[in-house]
């Protein structure tokens, strides 16, 4: 009986004992992280002069966490993957939002940006998208032996940019055009294809398929 | 002394898991079609397109569609379940700009509930001319050279915009016969009806 008692304490031990590890996002993806506070507004306005106010409404911190066992309960490892998550509302309720996800070696950060319903989601350190999410559908690249693989083509693209300039304004700290390539023989006049987000800033323009843009003041 | 405390615990536990009071056949009350006259609240028909001009000048196609449909909702204190109608009609823009939705629901038997939503702000509009009053100036108003009667002014209410709005919906201009006259933005853009 005793040498049960004994082995189900030793089970139980086994299986509280694991590794916690942390990932936090690489200092360079701080530079992404928008300088609003909740409550600040920016100010777009489109070909067609009609303006509208982006609210701040969210900004958090967190930590994610996964937890995998190799054998049965026994080694359990917990992951804990620092992100982040920024959102914005318009006047005419347009949703821009952005997030960063701490991603492991041999792959970068993650960044997410969406507007209403486009997605595009990038690795910082490859400076590729991997995922594209549209009313359309959507197309996701499949981590792989340290590099991304898909069943289907992903045509979209994130070009870095050293400098970004949008209506008068130029953002010295560079950023990144995000262009949706997938899908065109789907989109609408009004569908967004094209998204501008400078560092620090945020979103400073987006254009529309039929060349409506939409520039930050 | 025993065996009564155990009567009493089972009996107890009998009451919490199956409630005492709880209603189980509420009595439905039906509040009927919507009338006729409730549904000229909203002039708007489904499928109808409503053209509105910015300011600046694009001119916006509104694609409409409207439907009724019936509602439920409980009342446990009283142990009733209201069905009641709801009419929707939204306005959906072909560009963006702000989309707009009207109900209409008879969900007291005695009393009509007309509300809207312009963009992400939200109002409670007037069923009658004499509800005018408590709203905001009626009046005639002229619109691309056509004249409007017994329109209403609202003013968007205070609780209806979010905290650091910088740009929002001020006000909005309705009549029962052509719908939505026009909508001030804050900032002195405006959209007007374009017929």
């Amino acid at each position: 009986m005793n040498k049960w008692a004994t082995l189900l304490i030793l089970v139980g031990l086994a299986g509280c004992m694991g590794t916690t590890e942390t990932v936090d996002l690489r200092y360079e993806s701080f530079d992404w992280v928008v300088s609003d506070t909740v409550g600040s507004s920016f100010i777009m306005r489109d070909d067609n002069q009609i303006t509208q106010s982006y609210r701040c409404d969210f900004l958090t911190s967190s930590y994610d966490f996964e937890t995998s066992s190799s054998f049965l309960i026994f080694g359990k490892k917990t992951v804990r993957n620092q992100s982040l998550y920024m959102e914005w509302n318009s006047s005419y309720n347009t949703l821009f939002s952005m997030r960063l996800d701490a991603v492991a070696d041999p792959y970068g950060d993650a960044i997410t940006v969406t507007l209403n319903d486009l997605s595009f989601t990038c690795d910082l350190g490859k400076e590729e998208v991997i995922k594209v999410a549209t009313k359309f559908g959507s197309i996701e690249k499949a981590a792989s032996n340290g590099s991304y693989v898909s069943t289907e083509p992903l045509l979209s693209e994130v070009e870095f940019l050293e400098t970004i300039t949008a209506g008068t304004i130029t953002y010295d700290e560079g950023g990144m055009h995000l262009a949706l390539k997938d899908f065109e023989s789907q989109w609408g006049p009004y569908t967004i294809t094209d998204i501008y987000i400078a560092r620090v800033a945020g979103l400073v323009k987006f254009t529309l398929s039929n060349g409506v843009e939409f520039v930050r003041l | 002394m025993m065996k009564t405390t155990i009567t009493t615990v089972v009996i107890l536990v009998f009451l919490f898991i199956t409630g005492c009071d709880r209603c189980r056949n509420p009595k439905i009350i039906d509040a009927g079609e919507l009338t006729p006259e409730q549904l000229a609240l909203v002039p708007y028909t489904d499928g109808q397109v409503v053209r509105l001009k910015h300011s600046a000048g694009l001119v916006i196609d509104y694609n409409v569609s409207r439907s009724t449909t019936t509602e439920m909702r409980d009342y446990p204190g009283y142990c009733e379940t209201l069905k009641f109608r709801l009419n929707k009609t939204t306005l959906t823009p072909s560009y963006p700009a702000p989309a707009m939705t009207f109900y209409i629901a008879n969900t007291d038997e005695n009393y009509t509930a007309f509300e809207a939503s312009v963009g992400k702000y939200y109002y409670y509009l007037p069923k009658d001319l004499e509800d005018f009053f408590s709203y905001g100036t009626i009046g005639e108003y002229v619109a691309n050279d056509t004249l409007y009667r017994d329109v209403f002014f609202m003013q968007t209410p205070s609780w209806s915009i979010p905290r650091y709005d910088v740009i929002y919906v001020d006000s909005l201009y309705y009549n029962f016969t052509s719908g939505v006259i026009k909508i001030i933005m804050s900032n002195s853009e405006n959209y007007t009806i374009y017929e």
